[in-house]
């Protein structure tokens, strides 16, 4: 591995550092870093989400824009590269879904989600997402309040659920990838479906 | 001259290595300029000691501007060539302000991209007029200041689009400005209500100003201002109660309702009753009818509320949203700050502290907060020391392409944490395609209609294949001012095609050339300009200073004395009032002479003090 020196004081860095160790200067970017990888994590679908956010603020604190507002532009365009970076990193890890679909990509070298849109192929799982989606209309059209609480509370459980399989999922290091990407799938539906949900009683507001 | 000056504590001249910079809130109905000083933000004033300027600028046949109250008096006479709530128009197409064109009394130029409005000096888009109102407060700040400031820290609705915040952009870089960051206004406000680093959770800003409305969610934590989600709705404020109460007291006089001065005055009159019935359960205004007659309106604060309810009302949609965005529950929330003149109102504040089941904060000036907060982020960035302050925003509305069929693919989702960058793979659809259309687009609708058009532009060079084949790598990058740039590229092949992106109704280089080029042949007016303000500060502090001393010891002197000076003030008084700097220079060099007997009087009577209790003798030695 080839080894790293800061321009600025001469101090080895480790691959993926963000800031120098020893001057603290902002290193040159490397896009081919994982987000786990610029936050200083393991590769892991397991992690605390308070210590992710935790990381993501204090590297922000010292490499944000704001921080080189007054630099030469290589400098700033560094700083941009790197913030906007971190910023994904914490978007793509703090959600379990896009967590799952990253690792699920880092694995099988495509992700889950990104080809399935609006596509199911498991006719089961069709008809049950069909009828949730016939429910929600309903509910619309009623405009039940207490029906639609409960449809929220369902797809919050079915969520959960999805998050527990999958976990386990990417626990195994040699998973079967179909249930794994199905798994994915139904949950990005579940996503919309909860979307559409929220939009709907938003209109309500109009009424 | 300097012996003119009696200096105040704490003024005394201490070498500044603070590098100078400033924050502008650039409002609806009010600006205003602010800087840190001594490591306090503080506004500051105009030569009159008014610290909001009127964003109103009135253009004159003769091609002379006035920018704030004295445009402002012109409104009734001139309402044709006024312009107010020009933030409303700001990077806005016609289709977009048709709502208000019934209201205004000036006249929207029709045509593609940005509107402009028509003024006895020429068609004016709404950068420039914003620029007019930039210059002053520039000028303002350097009078104040002594020297140009670094840069400008100038304030956004949250909820402006992208190009919206190009406007402002520009309109900066017309007045000569270089901009710092453009920050959204209730993060501002989060940063000057002193919810500093000892601080920490979950604060909402709720910001109703003179025409826009904004809800933000932040969260704190050491000096660190995370935005979580923003709401809001561009064209709600104040301006909407303004124009409610104004519909009424037209209602009343319908004979008169299409004259636009009589329009404009009822405007006024509204405005002030909204405020004043803030404190009193009821209030009257005196009107002059175009005829000449003067009438009484009376307004009861019942009435008003009942008028005001439903335009509140859309307040709390938008704090819905960004709760539900956020993933906040309500009780969640730690305080509720509000900010803009509009939250003055008590029906809104009783609707607020009912929605969130707790007072809001309202301890700092709504309508300074903004300016000040600022101000403080402006000293952060030009390298003062402010290590633990932090602002991270979000992008208020989602970005997207047009795709087949006229709808809108997402590409950014809203509240999406900024600077971001996303990438998007499309691909051709017909065998041998060179060249593909690309529709930028910001909103949250699912048709391109419905949403804002932000640019359109070309891919081209793209080498033949067959449908379907190549891969063509659309990516947006957002920086931190929340400003977009897009580029594409073929990656199959590895052919890249550079694009520049403009906004559509923003300006491109050459009208922004243009109007720098105009900017530079009206510079001889603005050095004018420049030395008439200098001129009148030195006049104004020679005014005061004499008349500090003329309270304290006008006994020292003899009656023709107090005469000259007296006569010597009046003259500077009229100078004053007229735009000749070198009349006001020299009437204040005059002043100065004259009091030379006053001030030399009270230098031996301040030694005479020192010396009290003391013979003579005994200093001799």
């Amino acid at each position: 591995m080839a080894v790293l020196h800061c321009s600025q004081c001469g101090a080895e860095y480790a691959p993926c550092s963000v800031l120098c160790p020893a001057c603290g200067a902002l290193l040159p970017f490397d896009p081919s870093c994982s987000l786990f990888a610029v936050l200083g994590l393991g590769e892991s679908y397991d992690l605390d989400g308070t210590d992710l956010r935790t990381r993501a603020v204090e590297l922000q604190r010292r490499l944000h824009p704001d921080r080189f507002a007054q630099a030469p532009a290589s400098l700033q365009r560094r700083s941009l590269e790197w913030s906007t970076r971190i910023n994904e990193a914490a978007a793509v890890l703090g959600d379990p879904l896009r967590r799952a679909d990253y690792l699920f990509a880092r694995r099988y070298g495509r992700s889950a989600l990104s080809e399935a849109q609006g596509s199911i192929r498991d006719p089961e799982l069709l008809m049950r997402q069909m009828e949730l989606r016939e429910q929600l209309e309903a509910i619309s059209e009623a405009r039940d309040q207490a029906a639609l609480d409960a449809l929220r509370r369902q797809i919050a459980e079915d969520e959960q659920r999805l998050q527990q399989q999958v976990a386990q999922n990417l626990a195994v290091v040699e998973g079967g990838n179909e249930a794994l990407a199905g798994a994915l799938q139904e949950w990005q539906y579940l996503r919309k479906l909860r979307a559409e949900l929220d939009r709907s009683e938003e209109s309500w507001d109009f009424a | 001259m300097a012996l003119m000056q009696i200096a105040e504590p704490g003024q005394s001249g201490a070498p500044h290595e603070r590098r100078l910079a400033i924050g502008i809130d650039l409002g609806t109905t009010h600006s205003l300029v602010a800087t840190v000083r001594s490591a306090i933000p503080e506004t500051i004033p105009d030569a009159e000691g008014r610290v909001l300027l009127p964003s109103v600028v009135h253009y004159a046949a003769d091609g002379r501007v006035a920018v704030g109250y004295e445009a402002r008096a012109a409104a009734v006479e001139d309402p044709h060539n006024t312009i107010a709530s020009v933030k409303r128009f700001m990077g806005r197409g016609a289709a977009d302000v048709g709502r208000l064109a019934g209201h205004l009394p000036f006249e929207i130029v029709p045509g593609d991209g940005m509107v402009r409005i028509r003024t006895v000096a020429g068609d004016k888009s709404p950068v420039e007029v914003s620029a007019e109102i930039l210059k002053v407060l520039k000028e303002r700040a350097v009078a104040a200041l002594g020297e140009e400031p670094q840069g400008a820290v100038i304030t956004v609705p949250a909820y402006f689009d992208d190009a919206q915040r190009q406007a402002t952009k520009d309109a900066a870089a017309l007045a000569g400005l270089p901009v710092l960051r453009l920050l959204a206004e209730p993060t501002a406000a989060a940063v000057a209500y002193g919810l500093d680093k000892n601080s920490r959770g979950l604060y909402a800003v709720f910001d109703l100003g003179g025409g826009t409305f904004d809800f933000s969610l932040l969260r704190l934590q050491q000096g660190v201002f995370e935005v979580l989600a923003t709401a809001g709705d561009a064209a709600l404020g104040g301006d909407d109660m303004d124009h409610a109460i104004a519909e009424h007291l037209l209602a009343e006089f319908p004979d008169y309702a299409g004259d636009a001065g009589f329009r404009r005055q009822s405007l006024q009159l509204a405005r002030g009753l909204k405020e004043r019935l803030s404190e009193a359960d009821m209030a009257s205004a005196q009107l002059v009818l175009p005829t000449g007659e003067s009438r009484s309106w009376t307004l009861q604060r019942r009435d008003l509320e009942n008028w005001i309810q439903p335009i509140l009302q859309k307040t709390l949609t938008p704090c819905r949203r960004a709760l539900r965005d956020a993933g906040v529950e309500r009780s969640a929330i730690d305080g509720v700050v509000l900010v803009g003149g509009a939250t003055r109102v008590p029906l809104l504040q009783r609707m607020v502290a009912e929605f969130f089941g707790r007072e809001p904060l309202t301890d700092i000036d709504p309508d300074r907060v903004v300016a000040l907060g600022a101000a403080i982020q402006a000293d952060a960035l030009v390298g003062n020391q402010r290590e633990d302050l932090l602002l991270m925003d979000v992008l208020p509305l989602s970005l997207g392409l047009e795709t087949m069929g006229g709808l809108v693919e997402k590409i950014i989702p809203r509240n999406t944490p900024i600077p971001v960058s996303r990438a998007q793979e499309f691909t051709t659809f017909k065998d041998g395609q060179t060249a593909m259309s690309i529709h930028v687009l910001q909103g949250e609708r699912d048709r391109v209609e419905d949403n804002r058009s932000l640019a359109r532009f070309t891919l081209r060079g793209i080498p033949p294949m067959v449908a379907g084949q190549a891969r063509i790598r659309v990516t947006f990058q957002v920086d931190a001012d929340g400003l977009l740039a897009v580029s594409a590229e073929e990656t199959s092949t590895g052919v890249r095609a550079e694009v520049q992106v403009k906004p559509s109704y923003g300006l491109d280089d050459a009208a922004i050339t243009q109007m720098l080029q105009d900017a530079l042949q009206h510079a001889a007016d603005d050095v004018e300009h420049r030395r008439l303000a200098e001129a009148r500060v030195e006049g104004e502090r020679a005014r005061e200073a004499l008349a500090t001393a003329m309270a304290a010891d006008a006994a020292l002197l003899s009656e023709s004395e107090r005469q000259a000076i007296e006569a010597a003030r009046v003259d500077l008084e009229r100078a004053l009032a007229g735009t000749d700097a070198d009349a006001i220079t020299a009437a204040t060099e005059a002043l100065e002479k004259a009091a030379e007997v006053l001030v030399e009087r009270r230098m031996n009577q301040a030694v005479r003090s020192a010396m009290a209790g003391h013979s003579i003798d005994e200093w001799k030695n």
